[in-house]
């Protein structure tokens, strides 16, 4: 007994097996991918021994954060930072893990992954090969998670976590920006990792938020279509795209502007979305499908030029709107749906979930070429818009 | 001491809910194609409910006795022995890939770098030492784990209800019941547990409640099955259910949650759910160290530590993961398909012999 006491006592000093202090550590925020463009630092490093004798697929910039100099922001406020809580990084090869594994003898704080939060992907690289092709390392490596946000990024994507000011932290901030979806309906839901594999597994087409950079600003613009057969970016789809899209996907869709184009109004007229409800029913003739959209939605009218209309308000008045604003929503969707049939012929809106689901026997036979079958249909859609107030303008 | 009906359920739970349910929704879609799985689940559960009823009846039939010690009077000594020895290699088995898949999760997502004899040793002396206390001890340890894994393990899977889209488990048996019988091919092994039941009945203070312990144990097992379906499931539809190798993990890997105390869940609930890898293990490894001794007359004891070394080599004997899963498959096949076709033939010459059901 005593014997097995010292034992316990001995190996119990010896401390955690695994142990690594954070000291040592960098946290891995965000990643992006581009196709191969070798920094300036690496050209040099290859001018000094060119030794390199693989052929280059890919760039990994990582971004990683320095846990010793994140602490000082929050306490520091009289003095200013000196340097920057982070370091970007770059690295082409063959592959990512080789990128990631290749870093090991440039820094000497190995970067983590289990705190990634951003992948961004270029979209020349996305154009090129198979998405799953090249985040296969990233659905496998078992200390990052499947939490990232996906982000498709227009231009190059190292740059997207380049920043001009001090303290702000593009790896923490770029993702932090899809919380504003309660504000526009030009934001996609968030596509995380997880959802991406799935999604790639399914082989169905689908959308990807983009971003853009330009001098030091970076915005949410638009999306990247992803074709389900190719795994590649087929095409783009514009804000206004995106917009009709969010009336089709509906879900109790809430925040955003409906705005009445030049075509029904001259001047600025624009309605707060409230909420978005959608429905598609499908049908099938001798192989043909036909799909009605029924969309609907409220709001309130947060802006309208036309002084001349003040005081003026009736029912009449609501009624005109409304039937102004559903003939707006009915050409937005009309345009993306017939840029998507007869354009990118793909259906990254998942008409296909309403086949999958309600016609079960028909999809299996249908589901390998569904893009082709999607692009045939017929879609008619209906929407009916109803303006449930004002503001805090008063009307008469 | 005998045990209290609540004990035997608990103790049924914690054999049962081990392995299968960090594996179960993608082999249970693997074999179905459907969304289906949860039906597979409940039938399956029902299944198991039916074979634990059997086992209960026939151990109930010998109040005090163990298989090992009352399949003698039916079918005759060495048929018996024969028997008794499969049911032993089959507990062990168990109890020694079920350390192994301990070691093989607590590596990847734990302790990465920690040798893996150094993870599996210590597993395998504690449940020693558990067990060479009998079953008492065992169902107090049972006791305190029951609660801890479950409440845990119910509350972070509630946590991922905002990545979960029910519509993903749509359609309701879409393409006809066939896949559904094809995924119960899957979700039977889950509930692979009723052969337990040759044992524990000979402990219980009432025999005849053997088959309202194992009644709860199996809704409560489905319960937890059924719920991790459905949110794995829901969380990466059918198609990205397949691409991972342990769902369960990863449905928590799929989500954070800034400024609830953790971010990352996936750490503590494989911390807590060793504890049910670890009971799994210790009540298979009393099994065969009681079926040894009571078979071949050797003092407990000595067939507690007999086993050790042997533990050691059947869980160092699988090169990968993937054949862990491949013997579980065939022993759960072949070994609960065994045990439980002689069970049955020993309840129909226990009908013949007139032998009736014990007042207690």
């Amino acid at each position: 007994m005593q014997a097995a006491v010292l034992a316990a006592w001995m190996l119990l000093p010896s401390g955690c097996w695994s142990n690594k202090e954070i000291e040592t550590q960098s946290l891995q925020i965000a990643v992006a991918l581009d196709l191969p463009h070798p920094t300036k630092v690496e050209r040099g490093l290859d001018a000094v021994n060119p030794d390199r004798h693989a052929r280059d697929y890919i760039t990994n910039t990582f971004q990683l954060i320095i846990p010793g100099q994140v602490g000082k922001i929050g306490g520091s406020t009289s003095e200013e930072l000196s340097t920057r809580p982070y370091r970007n990084i770059s690295q082409t090869g063959e592959s990512v893990f080789g990128n990631v594994r290749e870093l090991a003898k440039r820094i000497s704080t190995p970067p983590l992954g289990h705190h990634l939060k951003v992948i961004i992907i270029s979209d020349a690289l996305a154009k090129r090969y198979d998405i799953a092709s090249f985040l296969d390392f990233y659905f496998r490596d078992n200390d990052i998670r499947l939490s990232p946000l996906i982000l498709i990024s227009r231009g190059e994507a190292g740059k997207t976590l380049e920043s001009d000011s001090q303290t702000d932290i593009p790896g923490f901030q770029i993702p932090e920006t899809v919380r504003n979806r309660f504000r526009s309906n030009k934001i996609l839901p968030p596509v995380q990792s997880y959802e991406l594999l799935s999604m790639l597994r399914s082989k169905k087409s689908f959308l990807l938020q983009t971003v853009v950079k330009s001098d030091s600003e970076l915005e949410y613009r638009g999306a990247a279509i992803v074709k389900g057969e190719s795994g590649k970016i087929a095409g783009y789809l514009s804000d206004q795209e995106l917009e009709a899209a969010s009336w089709i996907r509906g879900g109790n869709r809430r925040g955003g502007v409906l705005k009445l184009g030049r075509n029904l109004s001259n001047v600025p007229i624009d309605m707060e979305i409230g909420s978005i409800q959608s429905s598609i029913a499908a049908k099938e003739s001798n192989g043909r499908f036909h799909f009605l959209v029924d969309v609907e939605g409220d709001g309130e009218i947060m802006e309208d030029w036309r002084q001349t209309a003040v005081g003026k308000y009736s029912d009449a008045y609501y009624r005109g709107m409304e039937r102004k604003l559903e003939e707006e929503v009915k050409q937005n969707i009309e345009s993306l749906l017939d840029q998507l049939q007869s354009r990118y012929h793909a259906d990254p809106l998942e008409f296909h979930e309403t086949v999958r689901r309600r016609m079960p026997r028909t999809w299996k036979k249908v589901q390998e070429h569904w893009d082709e079958h999607f692009s045939a249909a017929d879609v008619e859609v209906r929407v009916r818009i109803h303006l449930a107030g004002h503001g805090a303008s008063e009307l008469s | 001491m005998k045990l209290t009906t609540p004990q035997t359920a608990v103790l049924i739970i914690n054999y049962m809910l081990a392995t299968a349910i960090l594996v179960l929704p993608r082999t249970a879609v693997q074999e179905a194609g459907t969304p289906d799985i949860w039906i597979c689940v409940l039938l399956s559960g029902l299944l198991s409910l039916v074979f634990g009823l059997i086992l209960s009846r026939l151990s109930g039939l010998f109040p005090g006795e163990t298989v090992y010690q009352y399949a003698g009077k039916l079918i005759g000594r060495w048929p018996a022995c024969f028997f008794g020895t499969v049911m032993v290699v089959y507990f062990m088995v168990i109890s020694a890939l079920e350390a192994r898949s301990l070691q093989e999760i607590t590596s990847k997502f734990l302790l990465e770098g920690t040798p893996g004899w150094a993870i599996v040793m210590p597993f395998l002396w504690v449940g020693a030492y558990l067990v060479l206390g009998g079953i008492q001890p065992i169902s107090r340890a049972f006791d305190v784990i029951f609660p801890i894994t479950g409440l845990i393990f119910l509350a972070v899977m509630m946590l991922s209800v905002h990545v979960v889209d029910l519509h993903r488990l749509l359609p309701v048996m879409g393409q006809g019941p066939l896949p559904v019988l094809k995924g119960m091919r899957a979700t039977a092994f889950a509930f692979s547990g009723p052969e337990i039941m040759l044992i524990l009945v000979a402990f219980m203070q009432k025999p005849k409640s053997a088959g309202k312990a194992f009644a709860v144990a199996v809704g409560v097992v489905t319960l937890f099955y059924l719920i991790d379906c459905v949110m794995t499931v829901g969380t990466f539809s059918i198609d990205g259910v397949t691409a991972r190798t342990w769902p369960t993990i990863d449905l928590m890997r799929s989500f954070e949650l800034p400024g609830l105390l953790f971010e990352r869940y996936e750490s503590l609930i494989l911390a807590i759910w060793i504890m049910k890898f670890f009971s799994t293990y210790a009540l298979s490894y009393y099994a065969s160290s009681l079926g040894l001794s009571q078979l071949f007359r050797i003092p407990y004891r000595t067939a507690v530590f007999v086993q050790l070394p042997f533990l050691f080599l059947i869980n160092v004997l699988p090169a990968a993961i993937e054949d862990v899963f491949k013997i579980w498959d065939l022993l759960s096949m072949a070994g609960t398909g065994f045990i439980l076709v002689i069970a049955v033939i020993l309840l129909g010459i226990a009908a013949l012999k007139g032998i009736k059901h014990a007042q207690s």
